[in-house]
């Protein structure tokens, strides 16, 4: 009896572990897909929010990873995440995204989700960024997230220098002063 | 056998992926929201009944696996028993149900197609919905476990997401294959939001995120032999959902007879655990 319980483990695990390495092929991305124009203008609410991307991390980690993996490069059910396509659309793209879903190629709708859940999920998405082959982020996720900021700032009315002041301090590491002088100075 | 079973289960459990599960928090009412692809949730559940007159309370306890088959269709199979306090218990059948899904993404009004084969006898009491009109039979149980029925059932699920919350509408038709009594109508709507709407960093379980709270009301409105509004049983019933886990769900809710033909209570609990399997399409 016992022999018989150990030889089904045993098969279980190979299975297991078959499908597990069957998982290195990733879903390719559905260009047909496409936010409409409304949704891709609207900006995160929580940019500002330094706090909230943890929570996105956490929430990441509950409703995604089974699909897209922890560190979202996707897998034979889910696209990678990483890609610089999906880095590029706009926040409101990204949330349209997940709050629809896309249920005739498996992306489940999470509109039961709060919409600052929504919104701290595309926090963590462009934590996530293009990463090479050692794991790494690459330059394309840095020009990536300096459009981004870039956007932020003038979506906000923020004066240009304060753009580039922004960057000059992410150069120099002083992501969070940037941030704080942003948050200080009022609207143009 | 047991200790191959439990050793399969074990190891199913133990490789499986991570995955939160979105049950809802109703009982009776269906939202937009279908099971994820290859995703299996096993479920149990009990309707308690506490009758207005003095006839005996009853349980009935129900299994519930869902089966996520695509992203547009879900499957659903029900085992269902009942027992009564001094009265015996017994197996009281089962139903196989699909939803799909015909809209591939998020609209104002969400719909849903629902199909349910019953096959089922007197004695069920598990109140998954309510349709027609008429009380429940207090025959003994044995006796009415004699008395089968093939019910075939229908709703059109109707859901929205309006900021926090969710409010679903149902609309219900019933056709019993065994017996010519015309087709049945009944309802269930409920409204739900979760406690806390922004995700703290932290793992917990008994944080406001995790809760979802909500109420539903649903009743039978006759046939289409007869209306009968004095027979009618209504419902209205506040829920709570708790995840527990990210896997595991708990639910509950109480719910008021609000006509003469109701129960007094119906008490409901619930506990569902997600299982993500393979087989994705």
């Amino acid at each position: 009896m016992i022999a018989r319980a150990a030889a089904i483990t045993l098969v279980l695990l190979i299975n297991h572990l078959t499908l597990e390495a069957q998982t290195s092929s990733t879903r390719p991305h559905d260009s047909t897909w496409v936010a409409p124009a409304g949704a891709t203008a609207k900006s995160n609410p929580l940019a500002t929010r330094a706090d909230a991307a943890a929570g996105g991390r956490k929430l990441f980690a509950q409703r995604c990873a089974s699909c897209h993996r922890d560190d979202g490069r996707g897998s034979e059910k889910a696209p990678d995440l990483t890609q610089p396509d999906v880095q590029m659309q706009s926040d409101g793209a990204l949330f349209w995204k997940i709050s629809s879903g896309n249920t005739r190629r498996g992306m489940p709708t999470f509109s039961f989700l709060p919409e600052p859940q929504r919104w701290q999920l595309v926090m963590h998405l462009r934590e996530l960024g293009p990463i090479d082959a050692r794991g790494r982020k690459t330059a394309a996720n840095n020009q990536c997230t300096a459009h981004n900021s870039q956007h932020f700032a003038l979506r906000r009315g923020w004066p240009p220098e304060a753009h580039s002041r922004f960057k000059r301090q992410r150069r120099a590491g002083l992501h969070w002063r940037a941030r704080q002088d942003l948050n200080l100075r009022p609207p143009a | 056998m047991f200790a191959i079973r439990l050793v399969a289960l074990v190891v199913c459990v133990t490789f499986a992926v991570p995955a939160l599960a979105q049950e809802r928090a109703y009982f009776v009412t269906y939202d937009h929201y279908l099971e994820e692809p290859g995703n299996l949730e096993i479920a149990v559940a009990t309707t308690t009944g506490v009758p207005k007159s003095n006839r005996a309370s009853y349980t009935a306890p129900w299994l519930e696996l869902e089966y996520g088959f695509t992203g547009w269709w879900t499957g659903e199979l029900y085992l269902e028993g009942v027992t009564t306090r001094g009265d015996g218990n017994g197996f009281t059948g089962w139903r196989f149900e699909n939803r799909f899904r015909p809209l591939k993404s998020e609209h104002r009004i969400n719909p849903v197609l629902y199909v349910e084969y019953e096959s089922l006898n007197e004695a069920s009491r598990i109140q998954k919905e309510i349709v027609g009109a008429g009380g429940l039979p207090f025959e003994p149980i044995d006796e009415l476990r004699e008395e089968h029925a093939h019910e075939l059932e229908a709703k059109l699920i109707l859901s929205s997401a309006a900021g926090v919350w969710n409010v679903a509408e149902n609309i219900i038709v019933e056709r019993n294959l065994s017996e010519d009594e015309g087709v049945e109508w009944g309802y269930s709507v409920g409204a739900s939001r979760p406690l806390g709407t922004i995700a703290s960093g932290r793992e917990c379980h008994v944080c406001r995120e995790n809760f979802i709270i909500g109420v539903e009301a649903y009743g039978g409105l006759g046939s289409t032999e007869a209306f009968d509004r004095q027979n009618q049983r209504h419902y209205v019933a506040p829920v709570i959902g708790w995840h527990i886990t990210g896997r595991s769900t708990f639910k509950a809710s109480t719910a008021f007879g609000l006509t003469e033909r109701s129960d007094r209570y119906l008490l409901r609990f619930g506990f569902a655990y997600e299982l993500p399997v393979r087989g994705v399409r």
